[in-house]
């Protein structure tokens, strides 16, 4: 019993380094300059932005939104100008806005306007898993400041008792608390979802790559077809010798 | 600052699923996900069936009355809270009594919830394999049904897919009126039958009807027969739900589908259904929601035969499995009122004329979209030994599982002129054209004294072969009455062949017979050389110093039956004597070295028939002229539909073409002129080969012998063989008793000791066993992909040789003129 979180970690490690090492690469984020991950904190980001209750909301939904563009782009893909003599697939698929709105609230991204232009969609596991970090960052660093916080939330002027100030601060902790214990884990179960796709999606855009080809392919065909309606006519040559008489 | 903002909130403005957060729940994958893990997460939401399972067994084994808050306390952890407060008439009164039961309630509990947690884990894992691959309308992915859209494009034939007999192809899909009231209340029964699909009831119907409610009912049988029940499969069974029917009163969730079905059924099609059509009912959403349970999706299909027509549920994105009972159907008598375990189900076969075949797949071979999988048919062999592994029934390695099971080697055919590109292939719309298409039908008979001969083509395209005999095997003999039906087939009906000169001088009717004639005694005395009939010393000795060889074979017989009546014979490079013929026809009556069929009945035997007098037929029965001047062809404009049209005009100038003005010859890329012996050397050309296919494999799946692995690596680590079950190897007190100590405390110490050693080592064995299991799972993906990525990278060569080949080709601008 004690194990499983430890074995269901190992899984999910290995499928987030797949898709990390996939993903970050395509991505650019190797091969051109290494970048620090900006430090563990909501600073610089859309957290740091936002009260507290907004946070769940804001984070699932936009994970939500994310996934579901993804999936939709790839239900797309037969209307999607492809470009099929890419080298990479990055080239073939362009981030949704979802996406990139998400990166656009994550320092990484927003820090660097370059990497926020070239993001797409096969970056979305690196985008998703840079999210819930910072997420679970910004949760602690709240947890930290609780204290503060609970003091700070006091808009009407009044005076805060003691018992709204326990109340107050002890709904935050439960709250992050649950986001601590569920938001990666059910990224990464979604992960585990949508993984069967991920491995097939080069496949499948080759596929539609291949179905654009087969049709020029096809619309050749049928001229060669035509052309070679010919064929008996130039290869039956009777000769005079060889015709039956009238 | 404020800029960052704007630029912020700009962005937001355009985002719904940010600007109405709190309004609007999602329900995506993910958002599916999130929830599921809640409702696992809330330690004080023990499932309501686990509750009543607990108290039913605190009731059974302790008759401790429990009530269902005091369970959930006992679960979260509060075994003194509950204990302390029993009443007096408790028969666990004793404190430490009630503990012991309590304690073990919750280890009960605690198991049942990781069973719970480990079979969605395993379900999700399945799902994010098998969703994309679903050929389901209304699902997020249809890779499958994509990939039809290429296969339609390259296949050649004139329905979406090669076809055959048994197969069906999915062609349209219909959205339902989303205005139909009476659609409405159906979806609306249906949803309210099928309760909450949260719980495991709701969970066991979904999974219970997804593949049609008909096929449950055992209407679809014989073709489907319903699912297989094994006998630990019964309302008292941890399997319940698997055989449970939602058909009672209060909840007749079949009926409900039922009316759905007919519904379907009763709808009208424009075009209206072939008999290989089936039509997908779609949904919308806005019908479904609201009325249906989030996440499950209903389905209806339609097809004239009957045999897939069908109505049932599924998932959008199957979550939850169906976890075992814990409690017995309460309208059964069941010996306990908890379920206590269960065996494993038997392995489910079903005995046929050709013997134990497994059921796995049943269900799902239901479908005419899954029907193709190769789950569901034999897997083509074409490189034996090598592609496809061995057979599943005669397997070697018992810890293997085979997912598929293959056919032998398929016979590589040819005409007699070349093999016939699309000889199992419709291609053509075209029916039966008797002008430029023949039947053909053997039989035996006198033939008027011939050995061999064939009517002229009647005006229903029929043309009638006899064989006789008196020419050496009738084997031979047969082939060359093809020959002469061939001759007929590429004719107008009643046009004279061989035998027949109706309207003819004497002298056209000799023409006429030596060119038929010669034609068809080369066939046959060639066929005679290649096997072997003029290889002996006799024959090369010959009579009169004539050798008895394929070109004096045929000279001499053409020769001589066209002798007949006022015709004089045909040119012979040489005279023959009488007795040369004798000698001959009694050489070639006593010879057969390749022992083919001899007598005319074992010759037209389908069952003993030589394989290219059988194959000669076949094609000649297919055999149509499309390049033929004036023959309008139509066909699918489809990449197999041309190549097929490219081919048989291929084969067609091969076979007819006159390239040189007074030489025919004989067959295929045979020499033109008799002194140019085909029989010298290698006849070149004869049989095109197909061109080599590259097959993908299904690599073993071996998980049992992944097990046994681990279990033999959990019981090294102990220093100790493999031993059954492995939990053996993680305490064995010989070890620490073999010890010599010179304190008797230390082997005492040890003894205590070593099993939470051993348990360290163990518990990192298991650690590393999903990774493991992980690694194992991608390495079998990848030696998959990587044979059938060769398919593909095949598929993708050929193409591009294609387009190669035709950018060298200048297109005429006009068409080819028909005459």
């Amino acid at each position: 019993m004690n194990n499983l979180p430890t074995r269901k970690g190992i899984i999910v490690l290995l499928v987030m380094s797949i898709l990390l090492v996939g993903c970050a690469d395509e991505a650019g984020i190797r091969g051109k300059q290494a970048i620090d991950l900006p430090p563990c904190s909501a600073e610089g980001s859309i957290f740091a932005e936002r009260t507290l209750d907004k946070w769940p909301s804001l984070f699932h939904l936009g994970v939500d939104a994310v996934i579901n563009a993804h999936l939709e782009q790839a239900g797309a893909v037969g209307d999607a100008a492809l470009q099929c003599t890419a080298q990479d697939y990055r080239a073939l698929s362009p981030a949704s806005d979802n996406l990139r709105t998400v990166a656009s609230f994550l320092p990484l991204w927003r820090k660097n306007p370059e990497m926020l232009n070239d993001v797409s969609e096969a970056d979305m596991g690196a985008v998703l898993l840079e999210y819930v970090r910072v997420y679970e960052c910004s949760l602690d660093e709240m947890q930290n400041q609780l204290p503060f916080k609970a003091a700070e939330q006091n808009t009407n002027g009044d005076a805060l008792d003691l018992g709204t100030y326990h109340n107050r601060q002890g709904e935050a902790l439960a709250m992050i608390e649950e986001e601590r214990r569920l938001a990666r884990p059910a990224l990464e179960r979604a992960f585990e979802l949508i993984g069967g796709y991920e491995r097939l999606r080069p496949l499948w855009l080759e596929i539609e790559c291949l179905k654009r080809a087969s049709l020029d392919l096809r619309n050749g065909l049928g001229l060669v077809a035509e052309g070679s309606a010919c064929m008996s006519r130039i290869w039956d040559a009777h000769g005079s010798l060889r015709d039956l008489p009238d | 600052m404020t800029s960052t903002f704007f630029v912020i909130g700009l962005m937001l403005a355009s985002f719904p699923w940010y600007a109405h957060a709190q309004q609007e729940p999602a329900t995506g994958i993910y958002e599916r996900a999130y929830s599921l893990l809640r409702e696992e997460s809330a330690s004080d939401d023990l499932p309501s069936d686990v509750a009543l399972y607990l108290q039913a067994f605190a009731k059974s084994e302790w008759e401790m009355e429990l009530t269902e808050e005091e369970v959930k306390r006992i679960v979260a952890g509060d075994i003194a809270g509950v204990c302390g407060n029993r009443p007096s008439n408790d028969p666990l009164e004793n404190i430490v009594g009630c503990n012991q039961a309590a304690a073990q309630l919750r280890r009960l509990a605690n198991d049942e919830l990781r069973i719970r947690k480990a079979g969605q884990e395993m379900q999700a894992i399945a799902t994010g394999f098998e969703l994309p691959t679903s050929d389901l309308p209304g699902r997020t992915l249809q890779i499958n049904t994509d990939l039809r859209g290429i296969i339609s494009i390259w296949s050649a034939g004139t329905g979406s897919m090669k076809e055959d007999d048994e197969s069906t192809i999915i062609i349209r899909t219909k959205a339902a009126d989303p205005d139909d009231n009476q659609l409405k209340q159906i979806l609306q029964r249906i949803g309210q039958r099928i309760g909450d699909a949260t719980r495991d009831d709701g969970v066991g119907a979904v999974w219970r009807y997804q593949y049609g409610v008909r096929l449950v009912d055992g209407q679809r049988a014989p073709t489907f027969p319903a699912p297989y029940l094994g006998p630990n499969s019964g309302p008292t069974t941890e399997r319940r739900f698997l055989s449970k029917r939602w058909n009672d009163e209060q909840k007749n969730l079949e009926q409900a589908l039922m009316e759905l079905w007919t519904y379907a059924k009763g709808e009208s099609f424009d075009p209206p259904l072939t008999s290989k059509e089936v039509v997908y009912f779609t949904f919308p959403k806005s019908m479904t929601q609201g009325t249906l349970p989030d996440n499950v999706l209903v389905w209806a299909r339609v097809d004239t035969s009957g045999v897939y027509s069908d109505a049932g549920l599924q998932w959008y994105t199957p979550l939850r499995p169906v976890h075992p009972a814990l409690l017995p159907d309460p309208n059964e008598d069941a010996e306990k009122p908890y379920i206590a375990g269960g065996n494993y189900p038997p392995e489910p076969i079903t005995v046929s004329p050709q013997g134990e075949q497994p059921l796995d797949g049943q269900g799902l071979c239901t479908s005419p979209g899954a029907k193709r999988g190769y789950l569901c048919r034999p897997y083509e062999l074409l490189d034996p030994g090598d592609r496809c592994p061995e057979d599943d029934k005669q397997s070697i390695d018992p810890d293997a599982i085979n997912l598929i099971h293959c056919t032998k080697d398929d016979d590589l055919r040819s005409t007699a002129a070349g093999p016939d590109v699309c000889r199992e292939i419709n291609w053509k719309e075209a029916s039966f054209n008797p002008q430029t298409q023949c039947r053909v039908a053997m039989s035996c008979g006198n033939c008027n004294g011939r050995d061999a001969s064939a009517t002229p083509k009647n005006g229903g395209g029929n043309i009638q072969v006899c064989v006789g005999g008196g020419l050496g095997p009738s084997t031979y003999s047969a082939y060359r009455g093809l020959v002469y039906a061939a001759q007929a087939c590429s004719k107008a009906p009643n046009a004279p062949v061989a035998g027949h000169y109706p309207g003819l001088t004497a002298k056209e009717s000799n023409a006429v017979c030596c060119e038929y004639e010669t034609e068809a005694y080369q066939a046959q005395c060639a066929l005679m050389a290649r096997d072997g009939m003029f290889d002996t010393n006799e024959s090369k000795q010959g009579a009169d110093g004539i050798p008895f060889n394929a070109e004096t074979c045929a000279e001499f017989l053409a020769n001589q039956a066209c002798k007949s009546g006022q015709m004089k014979g045909c040119f012979t490079s040489r005279t023959y004597s009488k007795r040369f013929g004798t000698e001959l026809v009694a050489y070639l009556n006593r010879s057969n070295p390749a022992d083919v069929p001899a007598s005319c009945n074992e010759a037209l035997n389908s069952e003993t028939m030589d394989r290219r007098v059988s194959g000669f037929e076949e094609s000649l029965n297919r055999i149509e002229y499309v390049c033929t001047p004036t023959t309008v062809s139509e066909y699918k404009n489809r990449i197999g539909n041309n190549l097929c049209y490219i081919g048989q005009c291929i084969e067609q100038s091969m076979e007819l073409h006159r390239s040189t003005p007074a030489r025919v010859p004989g067959g295929v890329q045979e020499p033109i002129a008799p002194w140019d012996s085909p029989l010298a050397g290698s006849p070149l050309g004869n049989l095109v080969m197909n061109p080599p296919l590259t097959q993908g494999y299904i690599p073993l799946y071996r998980p049992q012998l992944l097990v046994k692995l681990s279990d033999a690596a959990l019981c090294q680590l102990q220093g100790l063989p493999p031993l059954t079950p492995p939990v053996l190897c993680t305490a064995s007190p010989s070890r620490q008793l073999a010890l010599t100590r010179t304190n008797p405390l230390d082997t005492i110490t040890g003894l205590l000791t070593q099993r939470t050693q051993q348990e360290a080592a163990s518990n990192d064995v298991l650690t590393l066993m999903p990774g493991v299991g992980v690694r194992a799972g991608s390495a079998l993906y990848t030696r998959y992909l990587s044979d059938a990525s060769r398919s593909f990278a095949g598929i993708l060569s050929v193409a591009t040789e294609l387009l190669e080949e035709m950018k060298k080709v200048t297109f005429p601008t006009q068409m080819c003129t028909l005459q």
